[in-house]
């Protein structure tokens, strides 16, 4: 049989399945496909030979006996309960307790969530630092001036975020020369308002000072 | 224990009633008092108040001169750093602006635009240094001022409550009746008190001082900026005629 046959094949075993499914006779199915009646019909031998293995499987007597006597006596309490695994058990781990099924969970899935996790929040990092964010130096900038400019307006913060973040390489565009220089001096203003601040401390003493005119003298 | 509580109840309750009759006592002999506590309790109390208030007054000021420096060292970086960013930036510009020049031209334009846009930072750089300046030693002097003005009111105020305190020892050694000096005394402390509270009324002005102060920096920073963006805008038309544009 060759590739194309093997692929048509397939095929016909998929619908052949289907049908069989849905209740047609095998002998209609095999009439239906008359190419590939001797494929078909070893098909259906392995498939009644499955089905005849799983009537009536029943594990040896000398094993119940093992399993029994390993677990011991059996609690009426379900959370005291656990799923019992034998050493020389083979197949798949029945996870009848829910720490089991954590355990396995972090032990297992963590090894293929994790790196992917990983690998989007490295990747969310760049995507941030080059396009969505302000470089590190800015950042810093930025919190030197809101915290040592008490009193400057919501607006003039506003004017700092936007003319420090990163500039773009320069394009040698005369608007964009002259718009690029004009729109750095709403940073510079920001700095010199903060002076207006200094102000303050022209009356910084006094409360103090006007502690002496509440003083009790008796 | 068992008898203790009830001898206690017991004698709270026999004790009680009288109380109020010890305290209205001693406030019905305040003006004999007076002249007792007057040469000892009033003047050490009084001494010790104000060396209080004056250490108090002294740390505060301390705090001032201390978070107003680290203010302006750090504005002063600030401007620093923005400045030698900001000259780089032109730099690029520049560059790139004559890379694209190619004719002869266009490569004089980009010169002249260079050096009007240099000039025009360096005389914005002068009037903003100068107004920052001025504005600096306006209110250094203003805190100053303001701090002899405290200061005098403090000195008149203690000078008051000591000639106070000379006349009501005189009056009560001269035999004048203690409710008599103890009145005497409180109304010469709170003519003293007043004309404190209307000496830092006065000093309190400096805050009209500071407003004159910062205005006419916001006036000068104003005019910089605008004398800039209008050098600036010019250098623009000029740059891009020669650009074709």
């Amino acid at each position: 049989m060759d590739m194309d046959e093997k692929e048509k094949f397939e095929t016909v075993l998929g619908e052949a399945i289907r049908l069989m499914e849905a209740g047609e006779e095998r002998a209609a199915i095999l009439a239906r496909f008359s190419d590939f009646q001797k494929e078909l019909s070893e098909a259906f031998q392995i498939v009644d030979r499955f089905s005849l293995l799983g009537k009536g499987v029943k594990p040896e007597k000398a094993l119940l006996e093992k399993i029994v006597r390993e677990i011991g006596a059996v609690t009426p309490v379900p959370e005291k309960r656990f799923s019992y695994v034998a050493d020389d058990s083979k197949g798949r781990r029945l996870f009848a307790n829910p720490l089991i099924q954590i355990h396995s969970f972090m032990n297992m899935q963590m090894k293929y969530v994790l790196p992917i996790v990983a690998v989007f929040v490295v990747a969310g990092a760049v995507l941030y630092m080059n396009y969505g964010g302000v470089s590190p130096q800015v950042a810093q900038n930025t919190q030197v001036t809101s915290k040592s400019a008490g009193t400057e307006s919501a607006a003039e913060a506003g004017d700092t975020t936007a003319t420090k973040a990163a500039a773009p390489a320069s394009t040698g565009n005369p608007d964009d020369v002259v718009n690029d220089i004009i729109a750095s001096l709403a940073e510079e203003e920001t700095i010199l308002n903060d002076a207006n601040s200094d102000a303050d401390f022209a009356t910084y003493d006094s409360a103090a000072a006007s502690e002496f005119g509440q003083l009790s003298y008796e | 224990m068992n008898k203790t509580i009830p001898a206690i109840v017991g004698f709270v309750l026999a004790v009680g009633p009288a109380l109020p009759a010890f305290a209205q006592g001693t406030t019905t002999q305040p003006s004999v008092n007076f002249c007792t506590r007057i040469s000892r309790e009033i003047n050490q109390q009084v001494g010790q108040r104000i060396l209080e208030r004056e250490a108090k007054l002294k740390e505060r000021r301390g705090e001032r001169e201390t978070k107003l420096k680290e203010r302006r060292d750090d504005r002063q970086e600030r401007l620093r750093e923005y400045r030698d960013r900001r000259d780089l930036r032109r730099d690029e510009h520049y560059t790139k602006l004559e890379a694209r020049a190619t004719t002869t031209v266009q490569k004089a334009a980009v010169a002249t635009f260079q050096q009007t846009i240099e000039s025009a930072v360096s005389t914005r750089k002068s009037a903003v240094d100068a107004a920052q300046s001025a504005f600096k030693s306006g209110l250094d002097s203003a805190i100053v001022n303001r701090k002899t003005a405290v200061d005098a009111a403090i000195v008149t105020l203690k000078s008051s409550l000591d000639a106070a305190m000379a006349k009501a020892k005189t009056d009560c050694s001269s035999g004048v009746a203690p409710a008599t000096a103890r009145d005497t005394y409180r109304t010469s402390v709170e003519n003293a008190r007043k004309k404190f509270q209307d000496d830092m009324k006065a000093a309190e002005k400096v805050r009209d001082t500071v407003k004159t102060l910062q205005d006419t920096r916001h006036a000068a920073l104003k005019k910089a900026l605008d004398d800039f963006k209008m050098a600036v805008e010019k250098a623009r038309t000029d740059l891009k005629a020669a650009f074709g544009r």
